[in-house]
């Protein structure tokens, strides 16, 4: 991956995007660098799958990247950006059967720098991560995919209700009520009394 | 404060709530407490089921694929990303008389060229060339001779005179030595006398 210049850690997003439309790859390395969390963690819990969500970071960022002539400035790139991995994300997840246990490697099929479930937790607190992830899997999978969205969008994107409105579309108080819903579901279908052990 | 205000004030954190007003119901309602409690778990349910960090050599392919994927486009945009068609004008009337024109150009500068290959193709015939060959033995001569004898090994004895007919197809010899030459004679009279009787018979037979 290119260095990104020495100034790009001062630039704002705006500035970046300039760059980038004018073909600096050093810009949208930079860019990439500094979304790239947040979008993986976004399509990690729309697909529950480190692999799918890796390749859903690949593909929204081509797109991005791809179409900046499109992107008219009017809300943060940030924000664009999240649509687009929000977009990619549900096809994605249209596409595929979601897949569970598959750890990441380094891009060549090992798994060496990925700690099994064992060595995070330890198996006599009771379930182990995988098996908190399986569970609140299952119930995000329950959710709506618009409860999903706007409740994950709410919980690792750190985007202010405003930005999420204006990622999904929707009116702030509809972002809100949305993630009351999602909320409540989520505590309902849940199995506490079991999973509290564990945390 | 009522319950509903609390429950929306703990799913989508506004801080538009005063903390100790919350806090003093939560402590009087034990359903909005069960609720809060079970924000909490999920809260940490949450956290506790973070993806793993990719690795830095797993973020670098994904950027080599990126950047991979960039540089495919550019050297093949796909159809969106292709410029917008300009709207469609209204024809021009000149516009179409000139295209007319050029097609017309195009069909006679075709027509001429077909002429010219017409004109051409006769050459490459087998009787053209041998029109042309003809044309140049007569400015060749020796080189038609050797070309058209079909036996060029021909005995002459001392004395005798070989006639050689050929035309364009084939030759042939014929013996013209006197049957009874003059033993002792010029042999070069006699030679140019036969010749001379070859090349006008009638004269000779006056």
């Amino acid at each position: 991956m290119p260095e990104a210049p020495t100034t790009a850690v001062a630039m704002p997003d705006e500035l970046l995007v300039s760059h980038a439309r004018s073909g600096d790859q050093a810009a949208c390395a930079e860019l990439f660098r500094r979304h790239r969390d947040s979008a993986y963690r976004l399509a990690y819990r729309q697909l529950g799958n480190e692999h799918d969500a890796l390749d859903v970071v690949q593909e929204s960022m081509i797109k991005a990247f791809g179409a900046l002539a499109d992107f008219d400035g009017r809300s943060g790139f940030r924000t664009w950006l999240m649509r687009i991995v929000v977009n990619t994300a549900l096809d994605w997840g249209r596409r595929r059967h979601r897949r569970a246990g598959v750890q990441i490697g380094d891009g060549t099929g090992g798994s060496a720098d990925i700690p099994e479930p064992a060595d995070v937790d330890d198996p006599a607190q009771g379930l182990h991560r995988e098996d908190l992830r399986r569970a609140l899997d299952r119930a995000l999978d329950r959710l709506t995919p618009a409860l999903r969205t706007t409740f994950v969008l709410f919980a690792d994107s750190g985007l202010s209700y405003k930005e999420i409105a204006e990622t999904l579309g929707i009116p702030v108080g509809t972002v809100m009520s949305r993630i009351h819903s999602a909320r409540e579901k989520l505590q309902a279908d849940l199995d506490w009394d079991r999973l509290s052990e564990s945390l | 404060m009522r319950c509903d205000e609390v429950i929306l004030e703990l799913a989508a954190p506004t801080a538009d709530l005063d903390l100790a007003v919350m806090a003093e119901h939560l402590a009087g309602c034990e359903a909005c407490a069960e609720w809060a409690r079970r924000a909490e778990h999920l809260d940490r349910l949450w956290n506790a089921t973070r993806p793993i960090e990719p690795s830095p050599a797993a973020w670098n392919a994904v950027w080599s694929n990126i950047a991979e994927g960039l540089a495919r486009r550019e050297a093949s945009p796909a159809p969106s990303a292709l410029p917008v068609a300009a709207p469609a004008r209204r024809p021009r009337p000149g516009r179409w008389i000139a295209a007319v024109g050029l097609v017309g150009l195009a069909q006679a500068a075709a027509v001429l060229v077909a002429l010219g290959l017409a004109w051409r193709a006769p050459s490459d015939a087998p009787e053209s060339r041998l029109a042309e060959r003809d044309r140049s033995i007569r400015t060749e001569p020796t080189a038609i001779r050797s070309e058209r004898l079909v036996d060029p090994v021909v005995d002459i004895d001392a004395g005798g005179l070989m006639v050689i007919h050929f035309d364009r197809k084939s030759s042939r010899l014929e013996d013209r030595t006197p049957a009874e030459m003059n033993v002792g004679a010029d042999i070069g009279m006699e030679m140019t006398n036969a010749m001379e009787s070859i090349a006008t018979p009638q004269m000779a037979a006056r």
